[in-house]
């Protein structure tokens, strides 16, 4: 079980708030029934009446809707399949009953976000993004890389597949002009972009109109020099606490208000000439991995923001 | 030689994280969990120099090139770096501070039939103080597998509590046979050991351990060793403001007897009294000695590591006295069986109320002949 969620529901415990935890992996989960008044609903630990006004907290509860829309048009499915989409159903039904009646901290169905209109909006803030093109064809690429050193790739979702029976996660990657002649004359559209050299990478995470900021020094080594989802976990990155100049720390949360996101993590760079580039909103930004090592203690402002919901503040 | 510009700043990442003994200094490297000795005349450096100019920095010394060594040494060890005057404003110290969602973080229990018997009163406690993590121990009588499927079951729908281990004595019954499957159904349970057993086994997925070695009583906890340190953000927070080993803990022993430890023997409540008349003063009395104000061990580059027994200690009479069981020496940096090793008795003095006085002769001397 997620412990970061674990430590939120400790946190709105010890401030005298019930609280339950719904998994959507949980085989004994169960909606008893649900009216415009309430909902009852049953999990294998316990079960709870829900009313409204009661507070609800969507975390990473989008996920799920976007990673099946592939098979939701298919005619004739199997009858686990066609079980697991009801299911499916009454789970969103839940969240939209949440999202009418409930106070909530995340809308989940504005966490599907589109790397391009993200782009463009935080352009039109006047945050600073590096060079990017959208194409699907060598042509197009090659006219765009001439003008730069290198290139960084940037596909549209962040999700995982099966090659060969292996999992291959899709991180950002690095292209050289000289091996664009390798590229297919016609591809599937993607995000290119002017590669920067990086001093450090910062993560930013958005909770109430403030930025608790992570700087990550992975620079030193080489398994992290593009992404640093590409974990290094002998020698982990020097993560530190970071302050953003105030003016571009407005900018991003109104580029959060933008995309009607709550909470959110940002991947900002900033280049050794002190240059700050945006590059991408994560919607359902893990914060564990910002607050622990910076003591920042966003389980317990997460708690506080709940429960001071709940308390109509 | 590198060389550096006129705008490169020296930044120590975190100077809050290099601690300073008597004899020898010690960067928490938390991140990774180890610790880097460093002389003390380093630990100074960097506390006068983070975020000034570098040229400025050298200029001031006469060995020119030891100051850049150092440099890049700490740079190449991610102890420091070199950056701008930008990032000399934005990058923050760490925060300290040690909060956590509850009144009695964990709990030991002793087990025995009366607990046995009396488990949901327990749960009561856990439930209404919120513990996290709750270890029962049995060092002499034998636990059933039934008895540890009950707290297995009594304890699953807490929500606060998220760990439950048990050290308990090995028992043919004990088998990983018949553990196994009673473990994988309950994945709160966190560590599983069984000691006194005729072999030694651990199995990963389900974190249960079988050691020959025999633990018979409470007499053997609270031993300082390298092996017994703790490198991690919450320990080294939790022991710069609060006791390192009894903050936030609750003991019961098989009786029912509430305790700060189950090693003392002084007894605060029994787990059927109301806990509206416990003596919460007599629970909390120990829970701010923090290691800072111990003797000797406030001299001592480990204490933020360092679990801080307020059981046995050297002179009992004395509540800021330091652990008895302590094999190292702060003043000459050196445990126990090290060559050159002395106690620290033979580093200075107790003074009349218990406190320690190092002798600079004293230490000298013992130290000469290495
Ligand atoms: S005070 Fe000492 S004996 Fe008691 S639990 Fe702590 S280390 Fe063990
Ligand atoms: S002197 Fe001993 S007990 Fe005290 S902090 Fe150092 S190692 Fe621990």
């Amino acid at each position: 079980m997620d412990p970061t969620t674990t430590l939120v529901m400790q946190w709105v415990l010890s401030l005298d708030f019930d609280v339950i935890r719904i998994n959507k992996d949980d085989p004994n989960f169960q909606i008893v029934y649900l009216s415009t008044e309430c909902v009852k609903i049953k999990t294998t630990y316990r079960s709870c009446l829900i009313k409204k006004g009661d507070v609800f907290w969507f975390r990473r509860a989008g996920a799920f809707s976007v990673f099946y829309t592939g098979k939701k048009n298919e005619k004739n499915v199997n009858s686990e399949t066609f079980c697991f989409l009801e299911r499916q159903e009454a789970w969103r039904a839940l969240i939209y009953w949440g999202l009418r009646f409930g106070k909530c901290l995340d809308n989940p169905f504005k966490a599907d976000v589109n790397k391009l209109d993200v782009l463009i909006k935080a352009e039109d803030l006047g945050i600073q993004i590096p060079a990017w093109i959208l194409t699907g064809s060598r042509k197009e690429l090659c006219s765009f890389a001439e003008k730069y050193d290198k290139i960084a790739t940037k596909n549209f979702t962040t999700l995982q597949y099966t090659h060969k029976n292996k999992a291959v996660k899709i991180l950002t990657g690095c292209l050289f002009p000289k091996d664009i002649s390798n590229v297919p004359i016609s591809f599937s559209p993607m995000i290119f972009q002017q590669y920067i050299e990086k001093k450090y990478e910062l993560r930013c995470f958005l909770l109430c109109n403030r930025l608790y900021s992570m700087a990550i020094f992975s620079q030193q080594d080489d398994k992290t020099r593009i992404d640093f989802r590409n974990y290094n976990t002998q020698n982990p990155n020097r993560c530190h606490p970071y302050q953003l100049p105030l003016a571009i720390e407005k900018k991003i949360i109104r580029l959060a208000h933008l995309l009607g996101l709550d909470t959110a993590s940002f991947d900002i760079l900033i280049d050794r000439n002190d240059n700050l580039y945006f590059l991408e909103v994560n919607p359902v930004g893990q914060f564990g991995m910002v607050s622990y090592p910076c003591n920042y203690n966003l389980e317990k402002k997460i708690a506080e923001h709940l429960v001071s919901l709940a308390n109509g503040l | 030689m590198k060389t550096f510009g006129v705008q490169d700043f020296f930044i120590v990442f975190d100077i809050s994280l290099f601690v300073t003994g008597y004899a020898r200094a010690a960067i928490y490297d938390l991140q990774r969990s180890i610790l880097q000795y460093i002389d003390k005349e380093i630990y100074f450096f960097c506390k006068r120099h983070n975020k000034k100019k570098i040229l400025d920095i050298i200029s001031e010394y006469h060995n020119k090139e030891d100051v850049i060594q150092l440099i890049e040494f700490l740079v190449k060890n991610e102890y420091a770096f070199i950056g701008s005057e930008s990032d000399a404003t934005h990058i923050k110290p760490i925060k300290h501070i040690w909060k956590e969602p509850c009144l009695i973080s964990n709990s030991v229990v002793e087990f025995s039939s009366y607990i046995n018997d009396n488990l949901f009163v327990i749960k009561g406690l856990v439930d209404k103080y919120l513990i996290q993590a709750i270890e029962f121990v049995s060092y002499t009588d034998i636990i059933e597998l039934m008895d540890i499927e009950c707290v297995l079951q009594t304890f699953a729908n807490c929500t606060a509590l998220h760990e439950i281990s048990f050290c308990v004595k090995y028992d043919s019954e004990l088998c990983k046979e018949n553990l196994i499957p009673v473990l994988r159904q309950r994945p709160l349970s966190n560590q599983f050991v069984i000691h006194s057993a005729p072999f030694t086994e651990y199995i990963q997925d389900v974190k249960l351990l079988y050691v020959q070695q025999k633990i018979e009583s409470f007499t053997e906890c609270g031993r300082v060793d390298l092996a017994y340190l703790y490198l991690n953000k919450r320990f080294f927070m939790e022991a710069r403001e609060y006791n390192s080993c009894l903050n936030r803990k609750l003991c019961i022993d098989s009786k029912g007897f509430i305790k700060n430890c189950l090693a003392m023997s002084e007894t605060l409540g029994h787990i059927s009294d109301d806990m509206l008349n416990f003596p919460w003063d007599k629970l909390e009395k120990f829970w701010h000695i923090k290691k800072d104000l111990i003797e000797v061990c406030k001299d001592c580059e480990y204490r933020y590591a360092c679990q801080d027994c307020r059981c046995f200690v050297k002179s009992p009479e004395n509540v800021f006295s330091q652990p008895s069981k302590c094999l190292y020496n702060p003043y000459i940096a050196k445990w126990e069986g090290e060559c050159g090793y002395v106690p620290i008795e033979e580093c200075g003095i107790f003074d009349n109320q218990g406190r320690f006085v190092p002798d600079v002769r004293k230490i000298r001397s013992s130290q000469e002949h290495f």
